[in-house]
């Protein structure tokens, strides 16, 4: 029997998907919507109970006949659920999908069941949850096998086996184990696949016989026992036997590039962070085959919802604008030639090399964060030392950049389709040039995380960035003026090297024939003095390290090792000498450093080794303006956190207590600004920016999801609510008293969740409160490169001469 | 890393509030031809006025030190100043007295004014003496942290007395039910949480095992394992002597950390407890100063 054919087959209930069902039933289209769950939105119904949901970006207009504002979990998964129920929209739940192919016409698209749904269109928008992984073996239908755990609350005193080694299972044996029998099953004899923090957290729990661990050992069998499961396990060879009520298997999940590969999708390059490649509707390169929400790069629910609309109209040919077209015809208003959004992308893609590859989609979103400038000729766009991060790239006219005050008369001169702003990009640190318009100057002004999301889903973008940031780092940085033909010979004999935390770029005793160029990130040097390794110097990104070794060509007296993930441009050592023959300002400055290092007195140095030391390790290295306190003078009278609480709604983003402490000095809970903040990578919203002066900030725009404060390696953010209660005046606290470091402690104030961290109080004048508030001048900040080692070295020769 | 609040800005408000103390005794000697020194003369009502000056200036300290907002002059300059100019407030004043005193509320203003000043001296020693104390006492380990330690060692000293008999295992109840940590102000500094501490369970222990008059002499000399070998009475099985050495190790090893984190209370406690009495007396001396001048210019 030939099946019915539906004009639209959708495959996952989440927000896209739904929303793109319910427009399909309002519009009478004929379709089927496929969910592999028993509920719809499974993943906002997986949130955590009472979880407040955001309705961000505020400026995108919701265009979904699905119903959206910010409201908690239950409320929106009530009010879709009853939508969808309302409409008679065509739900099949408890249906995963297991491979989708096309004849001629039509899809057929094959359920796990053995079903086959055929369809002229099929839209994927399952999201990038994926399908977990099975333990595949007899007895898992039984009813003691799950795949997640919603509420670890629910369990209470049972014996649980939690099967799996990766993040996810760890932490689910952490939360149950803290009022469960759990045992855990790791197929290997490590953890080593596991974040630190939950290996070392699931080692301590192992070693305080909290939790049972079998390694080397797999599942066999599940069947039933007086209510119970009993499980068999093979254990190094052997079998055992375990008794339990529940099993959660975390075995990771099928990543969905491999399903959409497995439809005909083509993605853009071979990276883990590629994407498919969409035309401007979302239809992929399998022609009716849409790819619309998470799965398509979109991580927020109304940009899901919005598109579940488009694609529907788009299928019931009745194509709309996309609705960011308002949004971006306003930004574009006045470039010559853009008179719609379709020829102004033209033109964009058409002028700027790096745009020609990515293709309209990621070019649009790209052009929504971004602003178009308009500068007047002389007009300046960054200074040197500003801490600007955003990337230009010139739509027309000239750009001039002034490179640094060494070399006055050295201005280079860019053109249209060429970009700048890329080094501190890469760097995360201040501007380390000026650029100045020319004449009829336009910019296209990217956030850098814009343009570093681009640089991740598009290999091309990033190849074009990384030779560019090559080239420059040799012709405007470490020889400036150099002809043209010599920088050619140059940049063929160098090579680019990437150096994780904690690793060498070489070590004292190696051969010293070349020198190291720092792009991003950050190197400290050490010495060996009495046997101890003294670290004395920070390296950060626009210097060299290696220099001296390399001119003597001779063996490294010191250790350069990398405090932060660091890239760098190595240069042959006879390159490096022809180098300083041409060039006599960069052998003085070799000089002058050496000088500057080296008769520094030894035992100065090594009293402050050991804290410097203590402060790497601390991941110092990575940060730009880092809190200390020093604890000899530290009254812990908490008026640094009462300043911070006071200065931000009621909330501290300071815990002094919280940290370590070496000799004296104490590193308070409280954030470093890092070059390249880890909070960042991960925002839905891009809600977290850096500003003129450095300040890592988050602004309104926080949906409170969380990732930031996961992704904080120093545990600087936290959630709170952005409704704090009202706090009393100062004269009524004077009068009645009031416990400031208890007030919004736990942000317990009728808000939402929101993340707050410090944000080194960017809006009051006379810089953060935590320093100017405190009575005995123990708080102080300072950035690593600078400030903290010229402090600590006076510290030092102060020390000796008390001494 | 800056130094003290003794130092700021190079001795800034020493050198001021020496000034200031040089100014105020040129004016006391320049009243003496006259008649005796007192608040009546010129110079006096100079004094007078500096003195009260001082006090407002002094008392705004606690005003500025909550204005977080205001980050135009940081807390440590204005605490600098409070030190110097507090020291040099009870040579305006003395000299503003002539050193008359009696039984009124003049009087009783100065005499509150000197309470909150010597306060203040206590406040500043404790300020300079105990936070590099308790760092050395922390040696980079939190409270929290010491505490979880002790819950540890609680619960392994527990375990051990429970393999070795029902009375030791009594007795590590006792002594981990009854440890108590803080309390009131006094028991703070005093580091009493007003229960006995480990000497007298070892003692106790002792007594389960040995004579009392053999322990009584020796039981606080000797190492406990000395000890438990020379007196170990009930049975002679080298397991059961290594056991209760082991149970001795790690209930010295909790005694320490309790007095540890008990330290860290008082040092705290000292250097809190001081504000206890500073404030309400600076308040007094507010109310006894507006008398004070009341009364003077209601008589004058």
């Amino acid at each position: 029997m030939k099946n019915f054919v539906y004009r639209v087959a959708i495959v996952g209930g989440g927000p896209a998907g739904l929303s793109a069902a319910i427009r399909a039933a309002e519009t009478g289209l004929s379709h089927i919507l496929l969910e592999a769950e028993s509920h719809l939105s499974n993943t906002i119904h997986r949130f955590q109970k009472g979880k407040y949901v955001m309705a961000e970006p505020v400026r995108l207009p919701l265009r979904s006949s699905l119903a959206f504002e910010a409201g908690s979990r239950e409320s929106i998964l009530e009010a879709w659920s009853s939508e969808a129920a309302r409409l008679e929209v065509n739900v099949r739940r408890n249906s995963p999908v297991t491979s989708i192919d096309k004849d001629a016409e039509n899809f057929s698209v094959k359920l796990a069941d053995g079903d086959i749904i055929c369809a002229e269109t099929v839209i994927l928008a399952f999201g990038l949850q994926g399908q977990p992984n099975k333990l595949n073996i007899e007895g898992e239908t039984l009813g003691f096998v799950d795949y997640h755990l919603d509420d670890p609350d629910e369990f209470d005193d049972q014996a649980i086996v939690v099967v799996g080694a990766g993040d996810s299972a760890l932490e689910t044996a952490l939360d149950l184990a803290e009022h469960n029998r759990v045992i855990l099953i790791n197929r290997r004899d490590d953890f080593y696949r596991a974040a630190a923090g939950n290996r070392n957290a699931i080692l301590e729990a192992i070693a305080d016989g909290r939790i049972e661990c079998f390694y080397n050992s797999v599942p066999r069998l599940i069947e039933a026992q007086d209510d119970r499961a009993r499980l068999e396990i093979d254990t190094s060879g052997e079998m055992a036997e375990i008794i339990c009520d529940k099993i959660i298997a975390r075995l990771g999940a099928s990543h969905p590039r491999a399903f959409l590969e497995s439809c005909g999708i083509v993605f853009s390059d071979e990276e883990a962070t590629a994407l498919p490649v969409l035309d401007s509707r979302y239809q992929s390169t399998v022609k009716n085959l849409y790819v619309i929400g998470s799965l398509a790069g979109y991580p927020l629910i109304k940009q899901a919802l919005n598109q579940g609309f488009e694609v529907i109209e788009q299928i019931r040919g009745k194509p709309v604008q996309p609705v960011e077209d308002q949004l971006l015809l306003d930004k574009l208003i006045g470039m010559p030639g853009a008179d719609t959004v379709e020829t102004a992308l033209i033109k964009i893609s058409g002028t700027i090399p790096l745009f020609d590859s990515t293709g309209a989609r990621p070019l649009r979103e790209l052009l929504l964060e971004s602003l178009v400038l308009y500068p007047d000729p002389g007009a300046t766009v960054f200074r040197e030392s500003d801490y600007s991060d955003s990337f230009y790239s010139i739509l027309s006219g000239e750009i001039f950049i002034h490179l640094p005050e060494e070399n006055p008369d050295l201005i280079i001169r860019l053109e249209a389709g060429e970009f700048f702003g890329d080094s501190e990009l890469i760097s995360g640190r201040r501007r380390t040039v000026t650029a100045v318009a020319g004449e009829n100057c336009i910019l296209i002004e990217t956030p850098r995380l814009a343009i570093k999301k681009l640089g991740a889903t598009h290999r091309t973008v990033a190849d074009i960035l990384e030779k560019t940031g090559v080239e420059r780092a040799i012709r405007w940085y470490l020889a400036p003026g150099l002809p043209d033909d010599e920088c050619k010979t140059l940049e063929r004999s160098v090579s680019c090297h990437c150096f994780e935390t904690g690793t060498n770029l070489f070590q004292a005793g190696d051969a010293g024939n070349s020198v190291h160029f720092i792009r991003s990130g950050a190197v400290t040097v050490t010495r060996t003095v009495d046997g101890h390794e003294v670290p004395y110097r920070l390296v950060t990104a626009g210097d060299y390290v290696g220099g001296w070794d390399a001119l003597a060509d001779s063996v490294r007296r010191a250790t350069a090792c990398a405090t932060a993930e660091t890239s760098t441009v190595e240069i042959p050592g006879d390159d490096f000498r022809w180098l300083l023959e041409r060039h006599p300002e960069l052998r003085r400055n070799l000089h002058a450093n050496f000088l500057a290092y080296h008769a520094d007195n030894t035992e100065a140095i090594q009293q402050n080794g050991e804290i410097i030391s203590f402060l790497m390790e601390q991941g110092v290295g990575e940060g730009t303006d880092v809190l200390l306190i020093d604890e000899s003078i530290c009254t812990r009278c908490d008026n640094c956190e009462k300043a911070c609480a006071d200065t931000h709604g009621g909330i501290s983003r300071l815990n002094r207590e919280a940290g370590p402490t070496f000799a004296s000095i104490h590193l308070p809970t409280s954030c470093r600004h890092c070059v390249q903040p880890h909070c960042m990578t991960e925002c839905p919203p891009n809600a977290i920016h850096r500003a003129a002066n450095g300040e890592v900030f988050i602004d309104d725009t926080c949906i409170g999801c969380g990732n930031c404060v996961q992704n904080c390696p120093y545990d600087v953010i936290h959630l709170a609510s952005d409704q704090p209660e009202n706090k009393p005046g100062l004269w009524a606290r004077l009068l009645f008293g009031f416990d400031e470091t208890a007030f919004g402690d736990n942000g317990a104030g009728g808000g939402h969740k929101k993340a707050v961290k410090c944000d080194m109080c960017k809006d009051l004048s006379g810089g953060p409160a935590c320093v100017s508030a405190c009575p005995t001048g123990a708080a102080f900040r300072g950035d690593p490169e600078h400030t903290l080692f010229n402090t600590l070295k006076r510290s030092g020769k102060q020390l000796q001469e008390e001494s | 890393m800056y130094g003290s609040i003794l130092n700021y800005g190079n001795y800034r408000y020493l050198k001021q509030a020496a000034a200031l103390a040089l100014i105020a005794l040129l004016l006391y000697f320049s009243s003496l031809s006259d008649e005796p020194p007192n608040g009546g003369t010129w110079q006096g009502y100079t004094l007078g006025v500096i003195g009260a000056a001082l006090i407002l200036i002094l008392l705004w300290f606690g005003i500025r030190k909550r204005q977080y907002h205001c980050t135009k002059n940081s807390l440590a300059r204005w605490a600098s100043a409070h030190v110097y100019l507090g020291i040099s407030l009870p040579v305006a004043v003395t000299l503003h007295c002539g050193f008359q005193f009696g039984w009124n509320v003049h009087t009783l203003a100065y005499t509150l004014m000197m309470l909150v000043v010597v306060s203040g001296f206590y406040g500043l020693y404790a300020y300079l003496v105990y936070p590099e104390a308790l760092t050395a006492n922390r040696n980079g380990v939190s409270r929290r942290e010491m505490i979880a330690d002790i819950a540890k060692l609680n619960d392994t000293g527990l375990t051990l007395a429970e393999d070795l008999s029902t009375e030791a295992y009594h007795l590590v109840l006792r002594e981990v039910e009854e440890t108590h940590l803080g309390g009131t102000l006094w028991h703070q500094i005093t580091m009493n949480s007003g229960l006995p501490a480990m000497p007298l369970l070892q003692w106790k222990l002792a007594g389960n095992f040995v004579a009392s008059e053999q322990a009584s002499s020796s039981v606080t000399t000797l190492s406990p394992e000395d000890f438990l070998r020379k007196y170990f009475r009930k049975s002679e099985s080298t397991a059961e002597i290594h056991r209760v050495v082991e149970l001795l190790k790690v209930l010295n090893e909790r005694q320490s950390m309790v007095n540890r984190v008990q330290l860290d209370i008082r040092y705290h406690a000292f250097m809190k407890c001081w504000l206890f009495l500073h404030v309400p007396l600076s308040c007094a001396l507010l109310a006894a100063v507006l008398v004070h001048v009341v009364s003077v210019f209601f008589y004058w």
